[in-house]
């Protein structure tokens, strides 16, 4: 029995068990009142249904995305534009997303970069559930505005302007709230984004402006014009090549300072009291065996950061692939 | 007097297990080895968690400052399940996927104690973002660090889709969305 079918077919103690005592010797008892919690979630039928349900429809959006020579990560940002979840996604038989791997226009979002369309993807879930706050607020005018947030290919401004637009001319109440719930949600979901880009450079902060705010509400000159025609993924493309591009040049940049810092540093240096350029040195006459004011060591240039030896550079990895926090 | 307070605790601990849910049809209990294995996995990932030096506050982080708890929890998990790999080795797939659902109750557990989340927000629905949300930043770190085998993935991804009987590769190709087959609890009560 190979390892999937095995862990689906095999039950398992709760590890809680074999610590708890420990726990309670060290918490004073604190932990008995979190017992609870643990039971809830390990006690839970449907995770081994989810987890199955997970695999089937990220994992294998994943493998969409590599077969049409896209990332992995790109799947799965696709895979997330609108879905809450993976188990809820199956069991109601709705791959659009995962299978929009193989859609046109994704290959050039999943070829330009990884996190640039997973942001993408978990934005446009963000829009979805932001139209599903419009639907549950329960009147046939949000059920509009939801299907207008629900248009996925819209800029995430223009869906959340649309479902304000709509409420407001309806006068629902109940709508206006789904609706502020809806900036609200693609407010702090663009804030996070354009953080992660602002750390990347201004070309890609520009990039990113366009098409946060700019998408749909300047919709005139031929610029933004070529900009909303590029579709969602090929934005999350240009996005990615604007990354990428900011990305090598900061490094450049980066290298050029530090050659730089060392050559001003190699400079200074006093070789039997004369100095690179020539002239005589404060201490010259006297001979430097390097026990006095010892001169720091010049900064690595292209050392490439080995994340993977530590806890803590996996953690700042995964913070910037999934886009900060949230 | 060690004695008694350690006896108090092991049977105040042996009262507060959670009782193993009862198995179902086809189920296999694992053996006392693979349990043994299990705990030891979880001993490390616990530490991670527990971390006193920046590991540990970065992992709250990430739980607590998230806007969505399950996108925290789901991030902070998978973190946590790569470090536990990094630190044993390769944990065979049956394993992690317990492994996966500890490390999720652990984290909630905490969240909840931290008061970032309800203990009645932790439902069905909370169980399937948090597991969504940890394993595509599963998935995704994989592949940033180079170590997503393709094949593995291939197998796994086949393997679910055989035990499930559903396929977003297959629904490409069928053209229609499989109709609902009924909730989330009534497929969890059948399949497993």
């Amino acid at each position: 029995m190979s390892g999937i079918k095995k862990a689906f077919k095999k039950a398992w103690r709760p590890v809680e068990k074999a610590f708890s005592a420990m726990n309670q010797f060290s918490t004073l008892g604190l932990h008995k009142k979190t017992t609870k919690i643990r039971r809830k979630i390990l006690g839970s039928k449907v995770f081994k249904v989810v987890a199955a349900a997970v695999i089937i429809y990220f994992g294998g959006a994943a493998l969409l995305s590599m077969a049409g020579g896209g990332t992995a990560a790109a799947g799965v940002g696709s895979a997330w534009a609108g879905a809450q979840g993976a188990g809820s996604a199956v069991m109601a038989g709705n791959f659009s997303g995962a299978a929009s791997a193989l859609g046109s226009g994704f290959t050039g979002g999943a070829s330009a970069g990884a996190a640039g369309t997973f942001s993408a993807g978990k934005a446009l879930t963000a829009e979805a559930i932001a139209g599903d706050a419009a639907i549950t607020a329960g009147t046939t005018a949000s059920t509009v505005a939801t299907g207008e947030a629900a248009t996925t290919e819209a800029a995430l401004a223009d869906g959340v302007a649309t479902s304000a637009d709509v409420a407001s001319s309806l006068g629902e109440k109940a709508v206006e709230t789904g609706a502020k719930q809806a900036v609200e949600a693609g407010a702090s979901e663009l804030a996070t984004s354009s953080d992660v880009v602002s750390a990347l450079g201004e070309n890609a902060v520009n990039t990113s402006a366009v098409n946060a705010g700019g998408g749909a509400a300047e919709g005139g000159g031929l610029l933004s014009n070529a900009w909303n025609g590029l579709g969602e993924y090929g934005k999350a493309a240009v996005v990615s090549g604007g990354i990428q591009m900011a990305g090598t040049a900061m490094a450049g940049k980066a290298e050029q300072e530090a050659a730089e810092a060392a050559a001003a540093e190699a400079r200074k240096k006093t070789y039997w009291g004369i100095d690179a350029d020539g002239n005589a040195a404060l201490n010259a006459g006297e001979i430097n065996f390097g026990l006095l004011a010892p001169t720091p060591q010049a900064p690595q240039a292209s050392t490439a950061p080995t994340w993977q030896t530590s806890l803590d550079d996996l953690i700042q990895r995964q913070k910037a692939t999934v886009g900060g926090y949230a | 007097m060690d004695q008694p307070i350690q006896q108090q605790a092991q049977g105040q601990a042996e009262q507060n297990a959670a009782p193993q849910e009862p198995m179902q049809d086809g189920e296999v209990q694992a053996t006392e080895q693979e349990q043994a294995m299990l705990e030891q996995l979880y001993m490390v990932s616990d530490s991670i968690i527990h971390n006193e030096g920046q590991a540990g506050d970065k992992i709250a982080e990430m739980v607590l400052k998230a806007q969505d708890v399950s996108v925290g929890i789901g991030n902070a998990a998978s973190t946590v399940l790569i470090g536990t790999e990094k630190q044993t080795g390769k944990i065979p797939d049956d394993m992690k996927i317990q492994l996966s659902m500890e490390i999720i109750a652990t984290l909630s557990e905490l969240a909840v104690n931290a008061g970032a989340l309800a203990e009645d927000e932790i439902d069905d629905d909370f169980i399937d973002a948090a597991t969504s949300n940890m394993y595509s930043s599963y998935l995704t770190a994989k592949e940033s660090m180079g170590e997503l085998d393709p094949q593995e993935l291939e197998s796994s991804v086949s393997e679910a889709e055989q035990l499930m009987g559903a396929s977003v590769r297959n629904q490409k190709s069928q053209g229609q969305p499989q109709q609902p087959q009924g909730g989330l609890l009534s497929m969890g009560g059948k399949n497993v």
